[in-house]
């Protein structure tokens, strides 16, 4: 076999991404020619560079070939390394925090709940995060590894844009990426821009869509809230739309644009302020004031401040005000049963109850210690030590009935100074009391049998009565009997009945 | 700060009881004599001790004497009652740190307590 | 240098004189625990009289000054016109230094330093019979009114004239003034049965039994009268009842406690009969409660050893009058009782005090110059050697066919004989250059008095075993180690008084020293019973420091741990305070042990105090070595170091990191070839079956050889510094045969073994 058959038989193949070499050996080539160092001749004019790898997949060829008895072969007898290219930084959200905080509402609704069926309004899609849980986790750049192609050269790896979070104050980025909520709120990400907001937005309805609401921040809500609904905030809540029979409570300020309408199924309770528009058959505590525009209709209302609501009417319902009341109307001209309790703060209400058996309890029982005791005290002659253990007994006995007593003493006190400083009896009507309105006011019962028209302040004289002084003309004080039945409440109960209950003075 | 109630009343270990749990003290064993008081004492290592002068088996003094052959520190207060005071004395030299006269206030026995216990170093720490 | 003397004579004076410092400084200390000891006042004015003579001979115009001024404030108190209180005693202490800081001065030829004036001034005031009252002996005022505040019990009424006891009203709780009748009542039975206890501790009959009586009886009037809060009475039964509880362990203490407790037995009889009559009295008690205390700790200290101090309190006694002979009621039968008591007590005190300086004093001494010692020890040193060459050859003779019989015999004998007047006369020799470690000890109660007053702490001295004798070059070099770790004692060691007291321990704390001979050792401990070592700030430091490493340092015993106290630069101490902890200081006490070829260890625990023994050969030129062979070469290995000496069996040997080591019983312990370790030939290595288990501190190390020759009593000749610690070698001696053996430093061997280890 000349030179040239065998240089034509014996072929060195590389792949067009160099990444690849293949011997390949045409048929009846004399073994004697084919020899491992005749191909890495070949292959070195090709510029393959020996290595003991390639060596022996050129021996591993020879043999295979020799054995198949000069089949023609193709054998791969170099490879390249690819390169592995790097991977950019992104931002990945822990959205597990996000689930789990969901489900652990969802079973603790159900928790109290006796019955098993689940409550569809419970499957909120609201997500927020608690302060202190990894929101997001920031998957750093990677630069990745360069690959060789057959000839050695260098086959450049594309390096991973590296990805930058700007958080804003309600985030900290740790050095490893993690991402920390500062504070309670819904995960916005967008971009590079990573945030926790404390302020939920609604766009739509408060419906099946978006379940009931629990959020610790401020909720806004776009239009309103369907029946049944419940929104929970730990802020200040608004509302632009309409709400229906919905329960609602917030830590702060609540503002219903329209108004409620809660067919006596729904109830508010706010921190702060509570203002609508209207509000009607609903129950609601307001911790401070209550600002209603147009109308309060058959409300059950405890308003722990003020009621200042100029322009509203207050139409059948019952009214609670702790300090002063300013409406337009009172009752209906065609007389509709209406409430106002003026200077009442409704929890302490049942507190005094309470604390006024209590009381009363504990005089009695002191009272009891000391005749036991002073029963014993009068035996006259040796004692034993029997004798001196009853005496030990009755004094424990008195002692502690004194104590129980002296404590219902200052509670009585405390509470009396509370009621004193936090009510007052003050009712500006801008339009009219009408017959059937009932104030209740210091011990007295007001029905009123005509109509008041105003504006005037319905407040009580230095004698404890309730009088009404005219907002116009000569101003003057006039008593309420002229317009309404005033009886005296026999029941009624307030810190100094409580204080009396006792026997002791305020 | 534990405290063995030794009296053979369970009325009174239930108004010395209820006088600790005021002062805040709530860890209590009780004893019905000295016998069962001697039994229960070295492993409960009281930091104080209230015990009646009389009771059956094994009197208060009886008790505070053996006791006091073992150990000189912790605070004993007796509880006696004017028959015994004349004998008071004799409970002191035995190693009674304070004593209180039945009938007695639960104000009293408050305030021989903490005295007591004001007196005592290891009580401070 | 102005004198212009005789060298010889200003040196005589100085050796002469040198001691008489020393002396007075130890008798001025025990004179502080009994300022009225005539014998002793005698005794120390004496002692300043004939410095002052032979100093006003040589005229030294400045040392003459102060002892003039202090031996005249000497003779005042000798005739009773003031007291020694511890004002005058800090005046006293202040001349001695400022005598010693003289005698250094004129040692060195400078001229002498003058006295402060205000020191000189006050010694001959008191010389006038004026009694000084609180001034301090150092320059500053403001310095001087703490210290002396401190040292005189902060007691205010000690140096004012003595007044009737002050008495107040009785005012009692409503609980205990119910009481106060039964309380009176009893307290009449209970002194009546004091007083027969007393008679019955007296009488000796049964001495025990009383006062095992009086303990009890004391331990009820001190309850009793503790739940009144009757301060004073209070302190002094439960000193009654401390005191009697000493002695129902020890009926030894009886005659000298007795009368103190009679005073104090009087002292509240006549608080009891106040009570009667509604009042609580004040009354004059330091002096007893001082006398007392030391009766007990100078009688406790006589049963172990022949000196102790306590510090403070010290009994000061301010004014001629005993404040006894003021009491208002019952004056006759109590002041007399206790006035005769009080007499006795110091007779007593006085017997035992001359008994003590008396057998001082007396010695029938005739001064050597040390070097003339120096030279009979080498002479010594040589005849030991040819005496060993005499047996050796005499062994040989024996061998000899040729050899008489008769004659072998003959030089046999002769050699024993030989051996032994050598051995005796070389312990006559050593005994010359011996000194009790009492000369050593006597120094440090004075330091023990400094240390108190300037920690504020309650600090007592015991001494132990202080008539050990010990080499003089010892002596020498122990005396500063020993300094420094009674400091460290006092100053680190042991707690303040409320720490102690919180801690339930006494708060006067103990400091032990304890001398006593072990074989041909001295064992030296100074215990103290304080806080002890904290494990974790040692180990800490020895980590920062960079002496070990946390895994190290967490397999080592609390012992290993506390000797890195021992490195130098090592100071647990936060604060560098002026009595020590200046970080130099255990490696320095450590260097100082091993010069002597002694070995110092530390061993503690928390709460409980520090004990560090040291202990130390009794001479340093003479050793008993064992003499092992390695190839032609012959080592001397101390026999002190010597475990014991094995065979080991080829499968017990193994290597560790290329060093070898073999098992023996349940420990692997290193080998160090000795034809390695002395750079001969290597296939002599392996021809050594024979290991000899060495000991240096915890450690141990077979030192593998070839031959075993025998034991033999070498003497050191020292090599240069170079050539000792390259070979773990610590000296040279010639042997019986006349040729020159190395002598193995098994510290050094053992050190460079465990760093082989360690790499």
């Amino acid at each position: 076999m000349t030179q040239e058959t065998i240089d034509k038989l014996v072929k060195i193949e590389v792949s067009s991404d160099k990444l690849e070499a293949s011997l390949l050996l045409g048929a009846n080539i004399n073994p004697q020619e084919l020899t491992p160092l005749y191909v890495a001749t070949r292959m070195g004019e090709l510029g393959l560079e020996q290595t003991s790898e390639r060596t022996s997949a050129v021996l591993e060829a020879i043999a295979t070939y020799v054995c198949n008895e000069g089949k023609p072969l193709r054998h791969r007898i170099a490879r390249g390394t690819t390169p592995t290219h790097g991977t950019d930084g992104r931002l990945v959200l822990v959205d597990a925090v996000l689930e789990k905080h969901e489900t652990t509402q969802t079973t603790a609704r159900r928790d109290t709940d006796t019955t098993t069926s689940i409550d569809q309004r419970e499957r909120s899609s609201v997500r927020w995060t608690e302060a202190g849980a990894v929101i997001a986790r920031i998957q750093q750049a990677t630069i990745g590894a360069d690959g060789r192609d057959v000839f050695g050269r260098v086959l450049a790896a594309r390096t991973g844009r590296v990805f930058e979070v700007s958080p804003d104050e309600s985030v900290l980025v740790r050095a490893d990426g993690a991402c920390i909520a500062l504070r309670a709120g819904v995960v916005e990400h967008s971009g590079r821009v990573l945030r926790v907001s404390n302020r939920l937005v609604i766009d739509g309805d408060i419906d099946f869509s978006t379940g009931n609401i629990r959020f610790p921040g401020d909720v806004e809500i776009a239009r309103g809230i369907r029946d049944c609904f419940e929104v929970h905030a730990g802020g200040s809540i608004f509302v632009r739309d309409l709400v229906d029979a919905a329960t609602m409570s917030c830590a702060h300020h609540m503002v219903l644009e329209k108004g409620i309408a809660a067919r006596e199924l729904g109830s508010l309770e706010v921190g702060k302020d509570l203002s609508a528009r209207y509000l009607t058959n609903v129950r609601a505590v307001v911790g401070r004031d209550a600002i209603v525009e147009a109308e309060v209709q058959n409300c059950t209302l405890l308003i722990g401040r003020d009621m200042k609501s100029p322009g509203a009417s207050i139409v059948r319902g019952d009214v609670s005000v702790a300090r002063s009341c300013e409406i337009a109307e009172l009752g209906a001209p065609g007389g509709a049963a209406t409430t106002l309790r003026l200077g009442q703060i409704a929890s302490v209400h049942d507190a005094m109850g309470a604390l006024a058996s209590a009381g009363a309890k504990a005089r009695d029982r002191v009272d009891k210690a000391n005749a036991r005791l002073n029963e014993l005290r009068s035996v006259k002659g040796r004692t034993g030590p029997d004798h001196a253990e009853l005496l030990t007994e009755a004094q424990f006995e008195a002692q502690t009935a004194a104590k129980t007593y002296a404590k219902a003493c200052r509670a009585g006190q405390m509470l009396h100074g509370f009621v004193d400083k936090h009510t007052k009896v003050h009712l500006v009507v801008r339009g009219a009391v009408h017959p059937q309105a009932v104030v209740h006011a210091g011990g007295w019962t007001a029905t009123f049998t005509q109509t008041l028209k105003g504006p005037c302040v319905i407040e009580m004289d230095g004698k404890g009565e309730l009088t009404v002084r005219m907002m116009v003309g000569k101003s003057e004080i006039v008593p309420l009997r002229k317009w309404a039945r005033v009886v005296r409440e026999e029941q009624h109960l307030n810190s100094r009945r409580v204080l009396e209950a006792m026997g002791i003075a305020a | 700060m534990r405290i063995l109630l030794v009296d053979d009343s369970k009325t009174m270990r239930n108004i010395q009881k209820a006088v600790l749990a005021q002062l805040g003290y709530t860890e209590v064993m009780e004893a019905q004599d000295g016998q069962d008081a001697l039994s229960k004492a070295p492993a409960f290592r009281p930091e104080l001790m209230l015990v009646d002068w009389n009771m059956p088996n094994m009197d208060g003094l009886t008790f505070v004497k053996a006791w006091r052959s073992t150990n000189k520190t912790t605070p004993i207060i007796m509880v006696t009652t004017e028959a015994e005071k004349s004998r008071v004395i004799e409970a002191i030299k035995a190693g009674v740190n304070n004593y209180v006269v039945k009938p007695f206030t639960p104000d009293l026995l408050s305030q021989r307590i903490q005295e007591t216990l004001a007196k005592t170093p290891a009580a401070a720490a | 240098m102005g004198h212009g003397f005789d060298q010889e004579i200003v040196q005589d004076f100085l050796t002469e004189s040198g001691e008489l410092i020393d002396q007075l400084e130890g008798d001025l200390v025990v004179l502080e625990a009994s300022p009225r000891d005539p014998e002793l006042l005698n005794k120390v004015f004496r002692a300043l009289h004939t410095i002052k003579g032979s100093a006003s001979f040589l005229q030294l115009t400045n040392l003459v000054r102060i002892a003039h001024a202090a031996e005249s404030a000497l003779n005042a108190a000798r005739n009773s016109v003031v007291t020694v209180d511890s004002a005058m005693m800090n005046l006293l202490l202040e001349t001695v230094d400022i005598i010693k800081t003289q005698m250094q001065q004129l040692g060195s030829g400078q001229d002498l330093a003058e006295p402060r004036a205000e020191l000189v001034t006050m010694l001959t005031a008191i010389g006038e019979g004026k009694q000084i009252s609180s001034a301090g002996p150092h320059a500053s005022a403001a310095n001087a009114a703490p210290a002396a505040k401190q040292e005189t019990n902060a007691k205010p009424t000690e140096n004012a004239p003595t007044q009737g006891p002050s008495v107040k009203k009785l005012v009692l709780g409503p609980g205990k003034a119910d009481l106060l009748e039964y309380l009176v009542a009893d307290l009449d039975e209970t002194m009546n049965k004091v007083q027969a206890s007393l008679n019955q501790l007296a009488g000796s009959e049964n001495a025990k039994g009383g006062a095992v009586q009086l303990a009890e009886t004391c331990e009820q009037l001190s309850r009793c009268v503790e739940f009144f809060e009757f301060a004073q009475m209070g302190e002094l039964a439960g000193a009654m009842a401390s005191a009697a509880v000493k002695l129902s362990q020890d009926e030894g203490l009886v005659a000298g406690v007795l009368p103190q407790l009679k005073s104090l037995c009087a002292l509240v009889t006549t608080q009891a009969e106040g009570l009667k009559t509604g009042e609580v009295r004040e009354l004059a008690a330091d002096d007893v409660l001082g006398n007392l205390g030391s009766a007990l700790a100078g009688m406790a200290v006589t049963s172990a050893a022949p000196s102790a101090t306590t510090m403070p309190p010290a009994p000061t006694i301010s004014s001629t009058d005993t404040p006894l002979a003021a009491e208002p009621t019952d004056r006759e039968a109590t002041n007399n009782a206790a006035k005769s008591d009080q007499a006795k007590s110091v007779d007593k005190a006085a017997d035992k005090g001359g008994e003590k300086h008396g057998a001082a004093g007396g010695e029938n001494t005739i001064r050597v110059e040390v070097g003339r010692l120096e030279a009979l020890m080498n002479l010594v040193g040589e005849l030991v050697l040819q005496k060993n060459r005499i047996t050796a050859l005499t062994r040989k003779a024996a061998g000899v066919r040729e050899m008489e019989a008769e004659l072998a015999e003959a030089m046999g004998l002769a050699a024993g004989s030989l051996d032994r007047v050598t051995s005796d006369i070389q312990t006559a020799v050593m005994r010359t250059r011996m000194q009790p470690l009492d000369k050593l000890f006597g120094r440090y109660p004075r330091l023990i008095r400094d240390l108190a007053s300037k920690t504020g702490k309650q600090i007592q001295l015991v001494i132990e075993g202080g008539d050990t004798e010990v080499d003089k070059s010892v002596i020498e070099e122990l005396g500063d180690p020993l300094v420094h770790l009674i400091r460290n004692s006092a100053d680190h060691g042991l707690e303040g008084p409320e720490e102690r007291t919180k801690a339930g321990k006494n708060a006067l704390g103990t400091i032990t020293l304890r001398a006593s001979h072990e074989g041909s050792h001295v064992r030296v401990l100074v215990m103290d019973d304080g806080r002890g070592l904290a494990r974790e700030r040692i180990a800490k430091k020895a980590i920062e420091r960079g002496l070990a490493t946390q895994e190290q340092i967490s397999a080592m015993s609390d012992r290993e741990v506390f000797n890195f106290i021992f490195e130098a630069g090592f100071s647990t101490a936060e604060k560098v305070s002026d009595l020590s902890g200046r970080g130099v200081g255990m490696d320095v006490v450590r260097t100082n042990i091993q010069k002597l070829k002694g070995s110092i260890e530390l061993s503690s625990q928390a709460g409980n105090g520090t004990t560090v023994a040291i202990t130390i050969p009794l001479t340093v030129a003479i050793l008993q070595a064992m003499m092992v062979g390695v190839g032609p070469e012959i080592y001397a290995v101390p026999l002190t170091s010597i475990l014991e000496i094995v065979r080991p069996q080829a499968d017990q040997v193994s290597s560790i990191g290329g060093h070898q080591v073999m098992r023996l019983r349940d420990s692997v312990l290193p080998l160090v070839s000795s034809a390695e370790l002395f750079e001969q030939p290597t296939d002599r290595r392996s021809e050594q079956p024979f290991a000899v288990v060495l000991q240096s501190g915890q450690k141990q190390v077979g030192l593998m050889v070839s031959r075993l020759i025998g034991q033999q009593e070498v003497v050191i000749k020292p090599l240069d510094e170079g050539e000792r610690t390259a070979r773990a070698v610590s000296g040279a001696t010639v042997r019986d045969d006349g040729g020159v053996s190395l002598i193995v430093d098994v510290e050094q061997l053992v050190r460079m073994a465990q760093g082989g280890q360690n790499r």
